[in-house]
């Protein structure tokens, strides 16, 4: 086990930030950890590389105690802060080279994995630019090279895609789909659920300081599997049809939203045909689509909470 | 070696954030170019300028007759012009009217008292300048301990102010002094210096707010290294202001040079610490650019004005305590008493008092720099 969190507990004040956290991340595993706004996802990780004092719980990381071996433990960590955190005044090179030296690199190796980091988020041609002149997209690419300049053994992305262009959001996937295939263990923390479905193999949903869900996407979304959801589009919008649809059988719920129908049926209800006929008394379908659950859907479920809240 | 690269980024970041640079180095360098030229001009005929004193010998004993012996030296003639009184009611009065600037009191039975051993004193009724004429009574009591007629006068000098008013003017046994005139650009460069303080606060600002500050404290390295690196990269940078300030005082005053110019290095290297360990505690305290500037600017403007009224010798109240903390004034009477005094008393106890605070300030700097960034 390459991270083991036991029972992590933080208080500010009167606030729970993380209540009873347990989590553990095996070699190779890319962790993915969800959650809305003050979940408690970011105080969890700043307990794990220590900037924030847990009140409760262990940490172990390398299977080392993080108290008694932090300095040990941070030559192997490498962090993209949520916020960029690269110094303006310094050309790309001199960033990578400062850091580089903080993780005990010096001479020719330093050098070697400078130009590595640079080329590896697609930076070597701007090594001579100072950041100040680059866009928020490299800017953010700056910021994960300097976290891997010392090929640290775990890697941890907070949010590392936040306001950024999408071909700037495309080369950073890229690159974290590349080191996860060089065999990286990552936790990435993100709000973007496509992200965390594109890139994750395990995926850990918080919500108000605790761990509500953890498992591989299927095994989330096989938690939903219990639902159907059938989406139509009407001709125009139809609120009678709403209780004739509610008295067939297997379903759930069912509400319109504008022209949009929801219908929500217990799995194998068989009921899609009487749904049509119900619509299509009074109106016309314009469109039928029957959902699987997606991340969102699951997180939506299981928080009662859209996750940009 | 993390602190010396730590270091080395610091200073080329400072030098490469040009603007602020060219405020801190560059503003006070230009500063001290035109007092270059206003200062030279208002110190020449200083000697012409001789303190009008005068003395009442009640006691009429062999004290008395080795301190006429001692205002009749050459040193004395030249910064003084004597007169002598016949009645206290008569040199008050003298004082009182501006006529003399003090009046030197010898009672009654002072060679008697201290032939018996009894402690004394000499009394000076002052209006407002009479730190010569203390200094100058000060150097009787000395000349006269030394020759171990009498043993426990030193420091008794009863000083009688008829206002409240006491200037603080060093007189050098070649009779130069530094005019009144002088000091107010002296201390205007002073001040210009001390907001290099600025710098260290700046730094420690912009690592918080640019978050620069997260990647030390998630690197293998300890705090101390980092805060010391970051103290130490300011402070080199600061120096070259100092240094120019140290070269504004030698080719101004330099002829006059009396002292060790390392009295005056030693100052500029502390008073160098003390601003930096300044702004960077302000820029921790407060984490916010527009408070630091204008806690500092107004630190600044207390200490640099307690330092001018303390060196006009006009200092009263609460900026006669302010005084006590301030660098500005500290380096003031070591640099002023290195050039025309030699080494003074003075110079060693504003050497200490400065010493210490810039070793408590050093040791604020880096206890409140080892906080966390989160």
């Amino acid at each position: 086990m390459l991270v083991e969190v036991k029972n992590l507990v933080k208080r500010y004040k009167d606030v729970l930030a993380v209540d009873n956290v347990s989590l553990s991340i095996e070699e190779g595993e890319i962790l993915g950890l969800l959650g809305p706004n003050g979940a408690g996802k970011t105080t969890t990780i700043n307990a794990m590389i220590g900037l924030t004092k847990p009140d409760s719980g262990e940490i172990l990381i390398f299977s080392k105690k993080f108290k008694e071996h932090e300095l040990e433990i941070k030559r192997d960590l490498g962090v993209v802060p949520q916020d960029i955190a690269i110094f303006e005044d310094l050309t790309a090179y001199e960033n990578l080279s400062y850091f580089g030296r903080l993780y005990g690199l010096k001479g020719p190796l330093l050098k070697e994995r400078v130009e590595e980091a640079l080329e590896f988020t697609g930076l070597l041609d701007k090594k001579k630019q100072y950041p100040k002149k680059f866009s928020n997209g490299m800017k953010r690419r700056l910021n994960i090279a300097c976290a891997l300049v010392h090929h640290p053994k775990l890697i941890i992305m907070d949010e590392p895609t936040v306001g950024i262009d999408p071909q700037s959001r495309n080369h950073i996937i890229q690159s974290i789909k590349k080191l996860t295939k060089m065999g990286s263990t990552i936790i990435y923390i993100s709000h973007y659920m496509e992200e965390i479905e594109e890139i994750c193999t395990t995926i850990v949903i918080m919500d108000q300081g605790r761990v509500i869900a953890k498992g591989t996407k299927e095994e989330l979304k096989a938690l939903m599997t219990s639902d159907e959801r059938v989406v139509v589009e009407l001709s125009t919008a139809n609120y009678t049809v709403v209780d004739n649809i509610k008295k067939l059988s297997g379903v759930k719920d069912a509400y319109v939203n504008g022209t949009e129908l929801t219908v929500i049926s217990q799995k194998n209800s068989k009921n899609l045909n009487g749904i049509i006929d119900q619509v299509s008394e009074s109106s016309e379908i314009i469109s039928l689509n029957v959902e699987q659950p997606s991340l969102e859907t699951v997180f939506l479920t299981l928080t009662g909470r859209s996750l940009r809240d | 070696m993390n602190t010396l690269q730590i270091t080395y980024y610091t200073i080329l970041r400072n030098i490469r954030n040009w603007k602020l640079f060219l405020l801190l180095i560059g503003a006070p360098f230009v500063f001290y170019l035109i007092c270059v030229n206003i200062s030279p001009n208002v110190n020449q005929g200083i000697n012409s300028e001789k303190f009008e004193i005068a003395y009442l010998d009640a006691d009429g004993g062999p004290i008395a007759q080795q301190f006429e012996q001692f205002l009749q030296t050459k040193e004395i003639l030249t910064a003084f012009d004597l007169q002598k009184v016949d009645s206290l009611d008569d040199g008050n009065q003298l004082v009182k009217g501006g006529k003399i600037e003090a009046l030197i009191y010898l009672k009654k039975d002072l060679s008697k008292s201290l032939n018996q051993g009894e402690k004394t004193n000499i009394e000076v009724y002052g209006n407002k300048s009479i730190s010569a004429t203390r200094l100058m009574v000060e150097d009787f009591i000395n000349t006269v301990n030394t020759a171990s007629a009498i043993k426990k006068i030193a420091g008794d000098i009863d000083v009688r102010e008829v206002s409240i008013g006491i200037e603080q003017i060093a007189v050098s046994s070649t009779g130069k002094t530094l005019h009144d005139a002088d000091k107010y650009p002296f201390i205007g460069c002073l001040e210009m210096l001390a907001y290099g303080a600025l710098l260290g606060c700046f730094s420690v600002i912009n690592s918080i707010k640019k978050n620069t500050l997260i990647r030390f404290n998630i690197s293998p390295i300890n705090s101390f290294a980092y805060v010391s690196g970051q103290f130490i990269g300011n402070f080199l940078t600061l120096c070259p202001s100092s240094g120019l300030f140290i070269a504004y005082t030698y080719y101004v005053w330099g002829g006059f040079m009396l002292g060790n110019i390392l009295n005056i290095i030693l100052n500029f290297l502390l008073l160098t610490v003390i601003l930096t360990a300044l702004g960077m505690i302000v820029g921790y305290l407060t984490k916010k650019t527009g408070i630091s500037v204008l806690i500092i600017v107004c630190l600044n403007g207390l200490l640099g004005t307690a330092a001018l009224v303390g060196a006009t010798g006009t200092a009263s109240g609460f900026l006669k305590w302010i005084l006590f903390l301030s660098p500005h004034y500290y380096t003031y009477l070591i640099i002023t008493d290195t050039i025309f005094n030699g080494f003074t008393s003075r110079i060693q106890s504003s050497l200490i008092s400065l010493a210490m605070f810039a070793t408590v300030l050093t040791v604020l700097t880096i206890f409140w720099g080892r906080r966390k960034a989160v």
